[in-house]
């Protein structure tokens, strides 16, 4: 075959197509060029796991499948356009691949190649016909109807179209030896060979052969500046995605910081975060997923990064496609970094006009408005939900740390949260003194770390574990019960624990996640300096906030510690038959999983485990749980503030876990326990209600589950089945 | 325009403690008392809309430098901090005394401050300085509004009907209330420059006081006991129909005579 004697000014073919890719690559730069003027993001290390992530999400793009019909859509789309390159390449390269691929194995690879490219096509062609109708007719919340996507459609449809008809013109012209493998073309060329005169096939195979080559090159031309720009991006956002622990936010140098604190422009923003904005393909998922968005409050995680892709594209506009064009200034490629590694704020002289302009646009109210900053629960559901995993929560949180640290400007409710912080190293605003409040009058001693550690050497190597309490469990009436449960399955089973009482504080996440990071930093060095006095071989809290941000961000601040879950230990207790409970009146049961505990850090059977070990409960699963979960409403540091705009998110979670039917919400985190015992009041299903005759559903922590018929494990305690006390909620 | 805020600085709330002698214990972490906090959130905003200079002043132990940082972190330019050891143990009239001592070493043309403590809570400092001094006194401000060219103060002092509004020549000293709105809380950058301002100390030397002057020796008022409330009583929680839990209070009520 030669390509040159059979397409009519096939000379011009190549040119035009590299000159395409040229203005696509120099529109490529010129997003990078943006790129340099921010901060920088990290360092690229452990290739292994950023090879794994690239393969399972940007090539078997496992999260599509979670949405089955839309990821097979995808998939057919996505592995057409690779086999559909193929034949481009082979087209611009005067038939090159063909040659070489056909060389080994006496030209079968070429053959198998051909029927796998033809059935694409046609899959191609289904999937876009789908994709229009989803977008013109089905129409899902999450999409968005824009002309950008409807064009992108078309030119997709269009250039496998045309290839389609130019390969089975020329078939029908020209012949193939290995026609009978295009099972498409070869057939359908046979057809118009038979119907249709030499000349016709001649002007009509240049027609769709030209007709697909100038989509090629337009595709290539309006990619860099469309939301599809996502099949170029996804490879790297995906292998260039966050490395450290899904649960800690970026560190922050509060003393060195000569700067910007936190995220105002789009310049304080990293590279990453742009990257993210690129890769955006406006699909929706994590809107959907937004238990802020679902409660119809402001906040909507795709707009933000859309607004925030809008901010990057607008500070293009004073960069020229070809660097030194039109005499402007350059952006330098990499801003010149102080001392402390900081990024130096930009010279002037490198960011005029409308460049400058969009990188001093805040993005508060620009990219995301005020309010849905603080409407953001942190819970991550956004972040799960992504196919190419964008990070939505870290620049919320840069956003929060900026208005907070630099404006002094958040919702006025949490000022007494801060200061109760900065004060008394609690939200509550309670003593230090109270901390223990909870343990008296318990049938047993609950000893302090220092008292431990007054005892000497030998009582302090015979601990297990730290119970780490917690403000919520030492000031909160509600969860002071589950503290006390806690610590009667630690007593049943034969634990030796100790508390930290009045010398802990508040771990800091609130804090951290309201954008404080200074009040965080206080409270954590605080801890960090007690806990390294007492060494605890392990850390147990029944706190997923405590859990999170003592096992994954307190290493950013030199502390490094062991920390399990009370699921996990309770879990580990009863499987080691430390523990068990005959709480045979459990009954059916829903759990609700703690964003913190589940999403962020994985723990997803532990407490499950718990609870199937109940004799004659039976769990009923609420559609989102697991990874999966509905946040309650309280993470983020939103337990502190009014949730004026919207529904309530708490009433919305309830209404999902009372549809199980369950008589117990079971959950694991005291925010969760109070946001879900709020909800059943609201929805008139709450421990209240039970008095009243009513059906009674009673929101509880899983140790307290446990506790009420907690009996040590026949193993440790054989002779001494007694029953322990007993912890029933109304006391 | 000219504005010294006293600052108490007070035992952080919920911790107060009482020494052996029956005083405020002073050793542990002290805050900016609440009350004065309203007053110096009035003059920083008098700062931004009129230039005008703010300068806190304090008497205590070494702590209160924390509450004077964090009220120099929030706006005010400068702080004075009459510290020495002998000063512990006077009482209100012992405090006018000093402050008036330490206020005669400053210019000004208001002195801002609040009701109250939140640990003494003897109230009688903000009236007996006025006197002291001989400036006229402005209490319970609900808002102030100095003259734009600082020889005069108005301000507003709600009463059961609405407000009374109320002038005086500078220099002037106001006593106000919360009504002139919550504090502001302090940013970051606001707590890095407030490391680099000045808090002058002053000691009883400075303000020409002969130790005996001041203390407990010399206190004209002593505590002779102090009592701790009782601890509250379990609370009687009442599950019922709305109904039929509306009656049983009532009958709660009634039986008491609080209907």
């Amino acid at each position: 075959m030669d390509l040159g004697q059979q397409v009519p000014a096939y000379f011009l073919a190549p040119a035009i197509f590299f000159v395409a890719a040229a203005v696509f690559f120099l529109q490529m730069a010129r997003h990078l060029r943006i790129f340099a003027a921010a901060r920088p993001d990290g360092a690229v290390d452990r290739t292994e796991t950023r090879l794994g992530s690239l393969f399972v999400h940007s090539i078997a793009q496992s999260r599509m499948f979670r949405d089955v019909r839309a990821g097979l859509l995808h998939a057919a789309i996505f592995w057409g356009f690779v086999a559909l390159t193929i034949g481009t390449a082979d087209r611009v390269l005067g038939g090159l691949v063909r040659t070489v691929i056909s060389w080994p194995l006496d030209g079968w690879l070429w053959r198998l190649l051909l029927p796998i490219q033809n059935l694409l096509a046609l899959g191609v062609l289904i999937a876009v016909v789908y994709a229009l109708f989803r977008r013109l007719v089905s129409r899902p919340r999450r999409l968005t109807l824009s002309r950008d996507g409807l064009t992108i459609l078309l030119l997709i449809a269009g250039v496998v179209a045309t290839e389609l008809l130019a390969e089975a013109f020329r078939i029908a012209r020209h012949g193939d030896p290995d026609a009978a493998w295009a099972v498409v073309a070869g057939p359908l060329g046979e057809l118009l060979g038979r119907s249709l005169a030499p000349a016709a096939l001649d002007y009509l195979f240049a027609l769709f052969w030209w007709a697909n080559l100038g989509l090629v090159a337009g595709f290539l031309v309006y990619l860099p500046r469309s939301k599809h720009l996502h099949i170029a991006t996804a490879f790297f956002n995906t292998a260039l995605r966050k490395a450290r622990p899904r649960g800690a936010l970026p560190p922050m140098d509060l003393e060195t910081e000569t700067g910007r604190f936190g995220v105002k422009t789009v310049e304080d923003l990293g590279w990453k975060d742009l990257l993210d904005g690129f890769t955006c393909t406006e699909c929706g998922r994590c809107q959907d997923a937004c238990p802020a968005w679902a409660t119809g409050k402001p906040l909507n995680p795709k707009t933000m990064i859309m607004g925030i892709r809008e901010m990057s594209v607008e500070a293009e506009h004073g960069v020229p496609l070809l660097p030194g064009l039109r005499g402007l200034p350059e952006l330098p490629l990499i801003r010149p970094a102080d001392a402390g590694g900081h990024p130096a704020p930009a010279p002037s002289a490198v960011t005029r006009g409308a460049t400058a302009t969009a990188l001093a646009t805040p993005i508060v109210d620009t990219a995301i408005p005020y309010d849905a900053v603080w409407d953001c629960v942190t819970c991550g559901a956004c972040v799960e939900a992504c196919p190419v995993l964008i990070e939505h929560v870290d620049k919320i949180v840069g956003l929060r740390r900026n208005l907070v640290l630099e404006e002094s400007r958040f919702p006025a409710e949490i000022t007494s949260a801060f200061t109760n912080m900065e004060r008394v190293g609690n939200p509550w605003g309670q003593p230090a003194s109270a901390r223990l409040d909870w343990a008296r009058g318990l049938s047993f001693d609950v000893p302090t770390a220092a008292e431990v550690a007054a005892e000497g050497e030998a009582a302090v190597a015979e601990l297990e574990c730290l119970y780490w309490v917690g403000c919520a469990a030492a000031f909160d009436d509600r969860n002071r019960k589950v503290a006390r449960a806690f610590v009667t399955c630690l007593q049943a089973a034969g634990v030796r624990f100790a508390v930290l009482g009045q010398e802990e504080s508040c771990s800091g996440d609130p804090a951290r996640r309201m954008g404080n990071e200074y009040v965080y930093q206080m409270l954590a060095t605080g801890n960090i300096e007690t806990l390294n006095r007492y060494r605890p071989k392990t850390i147990v809290t029944a706190c997923p906030h405590c859990f999170n941000t003592i096992g994954n961000e307190y290493g950013q601040l030199g502390g490094n510690y062991e920390v399990m879950h009370h699921s996990e230990y309770l879990s580990r207790l009863v499987a080691d038959g430390r523990l068990r409970s005959d709480a045979s009146g459990a009954g059916t049961l829903t759990y609700h999983d703690p964003c913190y505990l589940s999403r962020y850090n994985d723990v997803v059977e532990a407490p499950r485990a718990v609870l199937g070990s109940l004799p004659g409960a039976e769990l009923r699963e609420m559609d989102r749980h697991g990874k999966e979960t509905f946040c309650c409403g309280a993470g983020g540091g939103r337990m502190w503030m009014e949730e004026s705009r919207g529904t309530r998110i708490n009433v919305e979670r309830t209404r999902q876990a009372l549809e199980t039917g369950a008589d117990t919400i079971a959950t694991a985190c005291p925010f969760c326990l109070v946001m879900m015992r709020d909800g059943l009041a609201d929805a008139g299903a709450g421990d209240g209600a039970r008095a009243t005759g009513r059906d009674g559903v009673e929101a509880r922590d899983i140790a307290e589950i446990l506790a009420s018929g907690a009996m040590g494990g026949t193993a440790l305690v054989p002779t001494d089945r007694r029953q322990l006390p007993v912890v029933q909620p109304g006391h | 325009m000219r504005i010294v805020v006293l600052l108490k600085a007070v035992p952080v709330v919920g911790t107060e403690r009482l020494t052996s002698d029956l005083r405020t214990d002073r050793s542990g972490t002290l805050e900016a008392n609440g009350a004065d906090e309203y007053l110096l959130e009035a003059a920083l905003k008098l700062a931004e809309t009129s230039g005008a200079e703010v300068t806190l002043l304090t008497i205590g132990p070494a702590g209160a430098t924390e509450a004077l940082r964090k009220g120099l972190a929030m706006g005010a330019a400068s702080a004075v901090h009459v510290a020495d050891d002998q000063i512990s143990g006077s009482d209100g009239t012992q405090t006018v005394e000093l402050l008036a001592a330490a206020l005669g070493r400053l210019e000004y043309e208001l002195v801002f401050c609040g009701a109250d403590s939140s640990d003494g809570g003897g109230g009688v400092v903000p009236a007996a300085l006025a006197v002291r001094l001989g400036l006229p006194y402005l209490s319970y401000a609900s808002q102030i509004e100095p003259a734009p060219d600082g020889s005069s103060v108005r301000i507003r002092r709600l009463n059961p009907t609405g407000y009374d509004v109320l002038e005086a020549p500078t220099p002037a000293l106001v006593m106000g209330t919360q009504v002139l709105g919550e504090p502001r809380y302090p940013s970051l950058r606001g707590i890095m420059q407030a490391r680099s301002k000045q808090v002058q100390t002053w000691t009883l030397a400075d303000l020409g006081f002969e130790p005996s002057a001041v203390g407990a020796a010399a206190a004209r008022t002593a505590v002779v006991s102090a009592e701790r409330p009782p601890e509250r009583g379990g609370a009687t929680v009442i599950r019922d129909e709305p109904d039929a839990a509306v009656q049983q209070i009532v009958e709660f009520l009634a039986t008491r005579r609080l209907l």
